[in-house]
Formats: C-alpha cells, sequence, structure tokens
C-alpha cells in the first residue's frame, strides 16, 4: 500500500492497528509500524493526526527494540548452552544438528 | 526438423569432448575401493570417527619413515594435513602423535592384498581393549579379578577403537589408487620435501576425507534425538545394535510337561567380532574357528542325537550361537535376561515348548578362540570364584582332560575366565562351566578384533588352487579343529548320557573343511548350496559376509546360514514332504526345505525337508526396550551406531594453491563484479547518447529474447 495515497485519518487507524496488534505478541508488527510510518511521524510537514501516530511510532520503536534484546539474549544463550542442557534443550527444540552435542 | 539435426550434432559434440570440468579437477576414490572408521556410542561416550559437515581437506603427507613423521610434525608448514600411514604404522602411538600435533585432519591407512613386500603388514594390531569386554565382565566388582588384574587378555590391545578420534581415518584397499594416484601422482609429484627437508611451494596435493556421522555424544542422548517428535526434519541419529542369537536343542519339553532342574547343558560359541573398518571384519580366528567347531560338534551329535533322546534320564543338549559378544555381550545377555524372566524361548513357533531358565541348565560349555594352539594344546578355563563352591567343575576338567588325552591341558586355576559368553551366566547364578580355547594365559591371536584376523592368518587359503580342490581338499587347520571339536563332542555326549561315547560318536573332518571354506572363503560353496532353499542359494555372495553384529534391522547373513546348518545338522528329515508342504508347516519344530546335493550325473539336486528344534532368538539389549533405563548404569550392553547419510562418504584428490592466491583470485572477482555493475549503469544513463530513438522511457519496453 502507498502511504501517498492514503487520508490522513486512514493513516492513523493504520498506524493504531499495527501498534495494538502488537500487543499480542507479534514483534514484527511493531517493527513493520516503526518503520513504516516513521516517514510519516517524524519527516513529514505537520498535520492533525501526525501527533498521535508519532506516539504509536515511538512506542513501537521501543517495543521492537526491547523484543530484540530479548530475542538476541535468547539465541545467544541458547546458542552457547545447549549443548549443556542435555535432554532439556532437545525437548524445546524443532531441529536438532547432527553430528554435534 | 533440422533443429533436431541441429540439437543431435550439439551432443555429440558434447560428448566427444564431455569431461565436466569438476571431473578434471577431482580424482574420486571409489566407493569399495575405501572403507571408513565410523562413530558408535555406548551408554557414556561417543567413540570413533566423523569429519566436518563438508568433509576435511588436508594437504597429502606419506610417512614411510619415521623422518618422514617428524618432518610433519616438526616442520610441516602447510597444515592441515592429512597423513597416509603404512599398514604397520596405523597403531596408538603413531595416531595419538599425530592428533595432538594438532596438523592433522585425517589419516589414510594403506591395506593393499598381495602386497606384503611393499607395504609390510603390522606384526601385531588390536583396536579392542588390552581387557576386552570390561565394562560388562562378571569380575567388574571384584578385587581380585577386575580389570584383568591377573592377566591382560589381549596385551597387545591398544584400545584404539574405544577413542573419539574426532577426525575421519578411512582405509585404502585398491594398489593402483595407493601406489600410483596417492603416492607417485600425489605426494611425490606435488607435495615430498626436497632431499634438504624444505618444503614444497604451491600449488600442494590434497585430499578431502568426507565421512559425516549424524549422531553425537551417546546412546540415550541419540536415541532420544531420534524419537523426539517434535523434530521438524524428522532424521535417525543412531541405531541400537543387535541381532539374533541361534539356538538348538535335542529333547522336545512340551508347555505341559516339566522340565527337570538341571537337565540342560549349554554348549556355546560367540559369533561376532569388529574392526575399526566398515566391511572389514575377516574374523578368522575370532570367531569363525570357533562358529566352526561347535557346528562340527552340533553335526557329531546330531547323527547320534536318539541316544540321547530316546531316554529320560539323559540330559537336553542346548547348542547357541551368540550374536553382539564383542559388544558387551549382547546376544547371551539378553538370553540371560530373558530365562530370568522365563520367557526363553520366546520368539514364535515356540510357544508349544516349555521355557528353560537358569535353574534348568546343569553345565556350560563354551567354545572360544581354537585356531591356535598355545604350547601345542588346548586350554580349559574356569571360574575361581563359583569353582570353590562347585565340585562338578572339577570333574568337568578331569574328564576333558581324559577325553582329550594330550590335546587338552588346565589353564592356571586362579586366572578368571577370559572374555567369554559364559560370563553372562555366571554374573547371576553359579553354573559349572568350562570355556575351550586356544590360549593358556595371554591371546595368542595377534590381531583380536581387527581387520588382520585374516583367514591366511589361520592357513585357510586357497592360494593357487581351483576353487573344487580348495574346498575339496582338507587342510591342515580343518584336521586341527576337529580333533578339538571331537574331543569336545565326546566330553558333552558324556556329560548328557553318563557314558562314553561310542565309535558313531566322531567329527568329520571334510566338514571342518567345508565349514571354514564356507565362512571364511566364500559363502558361494556346495555346503551352504546344498543346505538352502534354491532360490536362497542363488543368492549366496562370493566374497564372505560381515561377521559384525551391526545395527538390529534384519537378521545377518552369517546368523542365517549358521542358523540353516544348525537344522541340518541337529534335525530329521521329514519323509514324502514336498517342499510347499515343508515351508507351509508350524509347530513346535521348525522345518526348511534343502535343495540336497547333486545327484549321480551332477545335473539335478534333490531335495529334502528337515524338522529341527532350532530357532532364532533376539539379541537385542533390554537397554532399548525398558521404559526409563539408566544407561549409565551398566546393566545392559548400551551399544548404538551413528547414521549417516546418502552422501556421508566421499574421498577425492586435488590441487590447492596458495591461500594467497585463492584471495587473490576473490578479490579480483568481486572489482570486476563491481566495475561491471558501475559499467552497467553508467551505459544504461547514458545509452540515449548512442542510441539516437532510445529514451528512458522506450527501454522499459519488452525485449524479446
Amino acid at each position: 500500500m502507498d502511504l501517498k495515497r492514503v487520508k490522513n485519518e486512514d493513516k492513523l487507524e493504520l498506524c493504531r492497528k499495527y501498534y495494538l496488534g502488537g500487543f499480542a505478541l507479534l514483534p514484527f508488527l511493531w517493527f513493520v509500524n516503526s518503520v513504516w510510518f516513521f516517514r510519516e511521524a517524524f519527516l513529514k510537514p505537520p498535520y492533525a493526526e501526525q501527533k498521535q501516530i508519532k506516539t504509536y511510532v515511538l512506542r513501537s520503536i521501543l517495543g521492537s527494540i526491547l523484543w530484540i534484546c530479548a530475542i538476541v539474549t535468547w539465541v545467544t544463550i541458547f546458542q552457547l548452552k545447549r549443548a549443556d542442557w542435555g535432554a532439556t534443550a532437545d525437548y524445546i527444540s524443532f531441529i536438532i544438528p547432527t553430528g554435534e552435542p | 526438423m533440422s533443429y533436431f539435426y541441429i540439437f543431435l550434432l550439439f551432443i555429440f559434440i558434447a560428448c566427444a569432448a564431455c569431461e565436466r570440468t569438476k571431473e578434471k579437477i577431482y580424482i574420486n576414490i571409489d566407493e569399495g575401493k575405501r572403507s571408513p572408521c565410523f562413530r558408535r556410542f555406548n551408554g557414556t561416550h561417543q567413540i570413533g570417527c566423523s569429519s566436518a559437515p563438508k568433509g576435511n581437506v588436508g594437504v597429502v603427507h606419506y610417512v614411510n619413515s619415521e623422518s618422514d613423521l617428524n618432518w610433519l610434525i616438526d616442520t610441516g608448514p602447510h597444515k592441515p594435513y592429512s597423513v597416509l600411514l603404512n599398514p604397520a604404522d596405523f597403531n596408538m602411538a603413531v595416531v595419538k602423535h599425530l592428533l595432538d600435533s594438532g596438523k592433522v585432519n585425517g589419516i589414510m591407512v594403506i591395506q593393499v592384498e598381495g602386497h606384503d613386500d611393499e607395504f609390510a603388514p603390522a606384526i601385531s594390531f588390536s583396536p579392542d581393549k588390552a581387557c576386552p569386554n570390561d565394562a560388562s565382565s562378571m569380575y567388574k566388582n571384584s578385587t581380585d579379578y577386575g580389570s584383568c588384574s591377573k592377566v591382560d587378555w589381549n596385551p597387545v590391545g591398544e584400545s584404539l577403537m574405544f577413542q573419539d578420534l574426532g577426525i575421519p581415518i578411512f582405509v585404502f584397499t585398491n594398489y593402483d589408487d595407493v601406489k600410483t594416484t596417492l603416492i607417485e601422482k600425489c605426494y611425490k609429484q606435488f607435495n615430498e620435501p626436497d632431499a634438504t627437508g624444505s618444503p614444497r611451494d604451491y600449488p600442494l596435493c590434497a585430499v578431502e576425507l568426507k565421512d559425516r556421522m549424524d549422531g553425537a555424544v551417546d546412546s540415550e542422548t541419540c536415541i532420544r534425538r531420534t524419537n523426539h517428535q517434535m523434530n521438524l526434519k524428522p532424521s535417525r541419529y543412531c541405531d541400537p545394535m543387535g541381532d539374533r542369537n541361534v539356538h538348538g536343542s535335542l529333547k522336545p519339553v512340551m508347555k505341559n510337561e516339566t522340565r527337570k532342574d538341571n537337565s540342560v547343558i549349554l554348549v556355546v560359541a560367540r559369533m561376532d567380532s569388529f574392526s575399526m573398518f566398515d566391511n572389514h571384519y575377516p574374523s578368522a580366528d575370532n570367531h569363525v574357528s570357533g562358529i566352526v567347531a561347535l557346528l562340527a560338534i552340533s553335526e557329531a551329535i546330531g547323527r547320534i542325537k536318539e541316544n540321547i533322546t530316546k531316554s529320560d534320564n539323559t540330559k537336553d543338549i542346548l547348542f547357541v550361537f551368540f550374536q553382539g559378544e564383542a559388544f558387551d555381550y549382547i546376544g547371551s545377555g539378553r538370553m540371560v535376561e530373558d530365562m530370568i524372566r522365563n520367557q526363553f524361548p520366546s520368539s514364535e513357533g515356540s510357544q508349544y515348548l516349555k521355557q528353560i531358565n537358569l535353574d534348568h541348565i546343569s553345565h556350560i560349555i563354551e567354545v572360544n578362540q581354537l585356531a591356535f594352539r598355545d604350547n601345542g594344546k588346548v586350554w580349559i578355563h574356569t571360574d575361581p570364584i563359583s569353582r570353590s563352591k562347585l565340585p562338578q567343575v572339577d570333574d568337568m576338567v578331569e574328564s576333558l582332560k581324559n577325553i582329550g588325552e594330550q590335546l587338552f591341558d588346565e589353564s592356571e586355576q586362579d586366572l578368571p575366565l577370559p572374555p567369554a559368553s559364559a560370563q553372562s551366566f555366571l554374573k547371576k547364578k553359579s553354573i559349572p562351566t568350562v570355556v575351550v580355547t586356544e590360549h593358556k594365559k595371554q591371546y595368542v591371536n595377534k590381531y583380536y578384533n581387527s581387520r588382520l584376523d585374516l583367514a591366511a592368518e589361520i592357513k585357510v587359503s586357497c592360494d593357487n588352487k581351483t576353487s573344487i580342490d580348495c574346498y575339496n581338499e582338507v587342510s591342515d587347520q580343518a584336521k586341527n579343529l576337529s580333533e578339538v571339536a571331537d574331543s569336545i563332542a565326546k566330553f558333552v555326549y558324556k556329560l548328557a548320557t553318563g557314558n562314553n561315547a561310542s565309535k558313531d560318536l566322531y567329527v568329520d573332518p571334510n566338514t571342518v573343511h567345508h565349514l571354514l571354506y564356507c565362512y571364511l572363503i566364500s559363502p558361494q560353496c556346495e555346503l551352504f548350496n546344498q543346505s538352502l532353499k534354491s532360490d536362497r542359494a542363488k543368492q549366496l555372495d562370493s566374497k564372505p559376509y560381515p561377521f559384525y553384529v551391526g545395527v538390529d534391522s534384519q537378521v545377518n547373513n552369517y546368523t542365517a546360514l549358521t542358523y540353516q546348518m544348525l537344522v541340518r545338522y541337529l534335525g530329521d528329515k521329514v519323509e514324502n514332504y514336498t517342499q510347499s508342504q515343508c515351508d507351509k508347516s508350524d509347530g513346535m519344530y521348525k522345518m526348511e526345505w534343502m535343495q540336497g546335493p547333486y545327484d549321480m550325473k551332477h545335473v539335478n539336486r534333490t531335495g529334502f525337508c528337515i524338522k529341527a528344534l532350532v530357532n532364532l532368538s533376539l539379541a537385542e539389549s533390554y537397554a532399548f526396550e525398558l521404559e526409563n533405563y539408566d544407561f549409565k548404569s551398566g546393566e545392559f550392553a548400551t551399544w548404538t551406531e551413528s547414521s549417516w547419510a546418502i552422501d556421508a562418504m566421499n574421498v577425492r584428490i586435488f590441487l590447492i594453491p596458495s591461500k594467497n592466491l585463492e584471495i587473490t583470485t576473490l578479490v579480483v572477482g568481486i572489482v570486476i563484479l563491481v566495475l561491471s555493475l558501475v559499467g552497467g549503469y553508467i551505459m544504461n544513463k547514458g545509452a540515449s547518447k548512442v542510441f539516437e530513438s532510445s529514451t528512458p522511457d522506450s527501454s522499459m519496453a519488452p525485449v524479446a529474447l
């Protein structure tokens, strides 16, 4: 969808949906929201709905960063410690590498 | 139509010069001319070899002398190396030295038949432990006898098999591959240091050894991973090792009858061995000599079995061939456990027969390695712990010595039993037991459980004889083994009946020779042919089958053949049965159709149906059947073999340039790519200056290719 052709109130509605959707453990919605509406929120000349969009986008950015930190931390710990955890690690894995501990 | 001819022309041109670039770069060593070492697991460890997922590439270095080895470790600047070893140099010391240097990521071992002058074989080599099957020994917890404290049975055993080597190791069996390709064209031409010892310059000849194993850690882990249902990419990591035991008896005791205590004599032998390399399980002394001896005994006793079966006061004789014994007694461990649970025999067809448990067993006689003779004699071993409580053991030893006259003698009484299947039974109950074998103390076989326990070592080979002569001329080894088997058969008969054997009880050296030939030289022999159905006889291979127990997927070839021979030797002909009647029958007897010997004109065979109380029983460890079995407890065997993918094994030789040249090539490539992208962009932008009508808009139109 090209945001250039969308009315301002629809943009706000869209941004709000993505923002709320992110709370359903869908961090990618927040990430998409952050990137997609960044221009609208911070770079476009001011318009009525922009302030609200800016709030949503800021919160989405914050949420995405928290999620990224959390995921990176988990992946790092898991990759480093998987072999030590033994059976537990196998049971929470979908794909177990072959030929390695 | 003309297009078609042009197309054909292209094909011809392509085929005339159809060597692909890949084939110009690599020389492959084909499967069948090489054989890998692979990975196995037990309850606590992984052992054996594996490479990186795409193989290990190392510069080829041929170690032909001590100085070659030292040069590699002290000087060799082009690590990692892949080392080519002479047969005699493949041992623990050299392998450890190479691994510790950190410069070696692969080993190739030469083993070419018929070139002993050029590549001298090892004087002694055993990859097994000095104390084989130590972990499952009956003396494991004994302070007096544990860990072979009295004697190391296998003094040349260096335990190389039981190391987690972590690199790929292959044996190469083709003379041309070794001599011409690897040594001449690869090593001497490109890699051999010059006379002053300075290394050669790039390009160097390298080899890629790919031997990727899927399993890891230990049996518990890889079995768990194999069973892991969440796995999105279902694959096998390892499989339990196991097969079937073969057992046969003489007297049918029905379900509704009682079996008296101490009424069964067990006469047993092991059926398997191992080596480090896939498909190299010659197992001549250990354990074909024992298998053949036991079959010969069963034939001799089978011939006069009426003397035993007709009387109620005689003991039954249970002949057993155990599988998987080289791996912590998989087969005998299983049978003992089945007997304790009152589930032996449990296989189909035996629902008519009364179970046998440990109380029913009166004696155990085990035949171990028998092809050599220590001090010209065969030695009787007993268990010192149970012997003090069991006076029958002394009687057995005396009786056997009397029957065997000068041939049999007793080993030192304070020695424990050597590694033997009987230990599985003695672990649970003290039963009078003798183990008959070739060695007085240490093994006399210098190649125990290795790829070098060859038929030629026990003087069973055809040399220049035709296969018919070779099959018919009784060898000295066959005479030697029949002497031993003859005495044991008479001894067993006396134990069973209480009477001395008559002249009818004898072991036929011809049978022994034929069996040796069939097991060690070619299963495609007359004896096996006679003893099978015609369709199965046609499938017999001309090369010996492996004696390695392997994973438990289907019944091993030699297990099936040994079963068939035992049926023939212990069974009775069923007169007037046709092949279809024979195949259909079921009941407490196993019936097998055998196509039989040729008639006088040597044209047709006259088949017969044989019924016998012979059957297969599981040789699989309970460790894989019990829920929540503790794999570290050491109660049952826990051996598994790693799985590997279809393309997991590969060996190819090629030239490698220096690292600098590789990097330069890559950088030049990237520069050219960037330049062409920039160039393309500029040309596209400036296209209108050259082509009058072309504007950026018109260039958007689709162009037919």
